[in-house]
């Protein structure tokens, strides 16, 4: 008898959800119509414009789209959300409030503003919407940004590992342990992935400093900005000493001398993990009520390439994959976890309480309804909160010598690409988006 | 009596609700003062732009390359590098020094290296013979203006401080000597306020 009513009421919170995510654009949509109805739709449906993802996911999926300048005004948006975060009060009203929700409701009553590794790639991405715009200056300001961004991160995180151990103390003196990682965790395997737990640190990627060296250089102000342009290099070789295959040169022949000119290929490719909140429950006083431990977790990315190949006449080539959005999540989910985790037992060991309470006052039917309402009303909470679904999962950056005139194939997964370089610049910039298979896009622009 | 009341019961809501409609759609937009201190934000803003050029410009109209020169020097206003971490326009920067210094009769400008191949463009119309030498004379400059914009930003829980720093160098394009410098600082401090929604 308990164990139906406990099916009946997993089956009606299941299609509950259901109905709760059917009204936002997802990645989901992304994949099950075209690009062009998903970008008209996100960008027509304000209803979530006062939340930092939707400005990332309406600048990335504009980017893909070639609108550089309107991408441009979409990050700014996303920037203003996040500097008016920054920004707030020391004791802030809604911090607390934010605070207490999430430590007693639901995780899903936090709004979202972003991971380290998110906030350093929002800025690396709208450089590149200057780089396509030819204001190499525009792009350095943006790279600039990126490193400044990072000091808030490291503050915000160095005061969550404060609230995680003030969260683990409050569950260890209700008598819980918040050591183990729940056994059907979804991610529990993939948080011990030696890739993720070789990643320095779960906000800078070598990507974005990459990137960094390659628009310093160009717009000439390495120099005049204390050798930025090298110290991002050297960074970016600490965090994936494989940048180095990012660069190759043409022999130094005298026939070729005053016909070479420099081309920087700059991949972007797929969709990064989608966030989520994972409920694992349990049933409790002998399967009467239940409660339920709500942890973040991330889907699998998604359109991704395994692949990239450039050939011209002189070189083949094979650039490293130096944007891992994926195993950043990980790794940032991996280092909150403990915090999470404390969190999480403290709401549910609440919700219990209550539930044993209602159960005792109105009988187990009284004790589930309770349950039952305190799963769905935190389900709707955590339906809002989302990450940067669109960013890209994959980056990849190529800096190499080629003949003027000459042709360069690419070669994405099983899609093969080519393009004619100019005749008379020093130098070439191109960018290559892939978000869907309808969506593969090359714009390029010279110097 | 009663329609009169009337009347003047319907004609005063009727004005409250015109006031408070015409309040409620309207916007007010007045003139400001050009040279008021604008603290709007901490970024660089129009204060900063006049502040700057009218103390640069000041500087290098009393050095001596241009003070005591024989006649009015040529010079090239190149580009100031933005090296802050916002989008500022260097170019208003620019313009406005430009300005100043031609008011003040003591230098003679030659077109921006941006505009130089319309300029170009526009000679070789009408050029004959001689547009080599117009050419020539066009880009003989006989000294180059450029600097930098730089910022620093610091923050902890109760202020944000950001430094700006504006250099300028008058240039010998032939030599590469730099003749003058200047530079003109900015420091804006933001206070956070303890308790707030």
């Amino acid at each position: 008898m308990k164990h139906s009513m406990l099916k009946v009421t997993f089956r009606i919170i299941f299609f509950s959800s259901l109905l709760l995510q059917a009204s936002v654009v997802t990645t989901n949509q992304l994949h099950s119509s075209n690009f062009q109805t998903t970008l008209a739709t996100l960008a027509s449906d304000t209803s979530d414009n006062n939340k930092f993802w939707y400005w990332l996911n309406l600048a990335r999926l504009q980017q893909a789209n070639g609108d550089f300048t309107t991408s441009i005004q979409s990050f700014e948006k996303a920037y203003v959300i996040l500097d008016e975060y920054e920004d707030r009060a020391t004791i802030s009203l809604r911090n607390i409030g934010s605070f207490l929700g999430s430590s007693l409701m639901s995780k899903g009553s936090e709004s979202y503003y972003g991971k380290g590794y998110e906030r350093t790639l929002m800025h690396t991405l709208n450089a590149l919407n200057y780089l396509m715009l030819n204001n190499f200056e525009g792009a350095a300001v943006e790279m600039r940004r990126m490193e400044q961004r990072q000091e808030f991160w490291l503050k915000e995180s160095e005061e969550k590992i404060k609230e995680a151990s003030e969260e683990k103390e409050k569950a260890r003196r209700q008598g819980n342990d918040t050591t183990h990682i729940p056994a059907n965790y979804s991610l529990a395997a993939m948080l011990e992935d030696p890739d993720v737990k070789a990643l320095t640190n779960n906000y800078q990627d070598p990507f974005s400093y990459t990137l960094g060296s390659i628009i310093m250089d160009i717009s000439g102000q390495s120099a005049a900005s204390g050798n930025f342009g090298e110290i991002s290099l050297k960074r970016a070789l600490a965090l994936n000493p494989d940048v180095s295959k990012a660069f190759a040169t043409l022999p130094n022949s005298p026939s070729i001398q005053n016909n070479k000119m420099d081309v920087t290929i700059i991949f972007l490719t797929g969709e990064a993990p989608a966030l989520k909140i994972e409920k694992i429950r349990f049933p409790i006083l002998h399967g009467a009520v239940y409660s339920s431990i709500d942890l973040p977790s991330y889907t699998s990315p998604s359109n991704d390439t395994s692949n990239v190949t450039i050939l011209t006449d002189k070189l083949k080539l094979q650039p490293p994959r130096l944007l891992k959005s994926d195993l950043m999540a990980y790794k940032t989910l991996k280092d909150e976890l403990p915090g999470e985790l404390a969190k999480s037992v403290v709401r549910a060991t609440t919700k219990a309480i209550a539930a044993k309470q209602a159960s005792d006052h109105f009988g187990n039917l009284g004790g589930l309804v309770a349950s039952l309402v305190f799963d769905v009303g935190s389900s709707y909470a955590d339906s809002g909160f989302r990450n940067w679904e669109m960013m890209p999962n994959s980056g990849y950056i190529a800096k190499f010598e080629a003949i003027k005139k000459s042709t360069v194939n690419i070669k994405l997964n099983n899609t093969q690409e080519s393009f004619v370089l100019p005749s008379d610049k020093k130098g070439t910039i191109v960018l290559i988006t892939y978000l869907t298979p309808d969506n593969i896009r090359i714009d390029h622009v010279s110097y | 009596m009663s329609l009169t009341k009337n009347t003047i019961i319907t004609v005063g809501i009727s004005t409250l609700l015109l006031a408070f409609l015409t309040g409620c759609s309207s916007k007010d937009v007045k003139y400001g003062d050009v040279k008021a201190v604008e603290t709007v934000t901490a970024d660089f803003g129009s204060t900063d732009l006049q502040s700057t050029a009218e103390s640069l410009t000041q500087s290098l109209l009393e050095s001596r390359y241009i003070a005591k020169a024989q006649q009015p020097p040529k010079v090239r206003l190149r580009a100031v590098n933005n090296l802050t971490y916002e989008h500022i326009d260097t170019k208003s920067i620019t313009d406005k020094i430009r300005i100043k210094l031609l008011k003040s009769g003591q230098v003679r400008f030659l077109a921006d290296v941006a505009n130089l191949n319309q300029v170009k463009d526009e000679r070789e119309l009408t050029a004959s013979a001689t547009a080599n030498k117009e050419n020539k004379a066009m880009a003989d400059s006989d000294y180059i203006i450029t600097g930098n914009v730089r910022s620093i930003k610091k923050a902890n829980d109760d202020v944000k401080d950001v430094y700006y720093n504006v250099s300028l160098e008058l240039v010998n394009p032939q030599s590469g000597e730099i003749m003058w410098a200047d530079e003109k600082e900015i420091r804006k401090v933001t206070s956070k306020s303890s308790v707030g929604w």
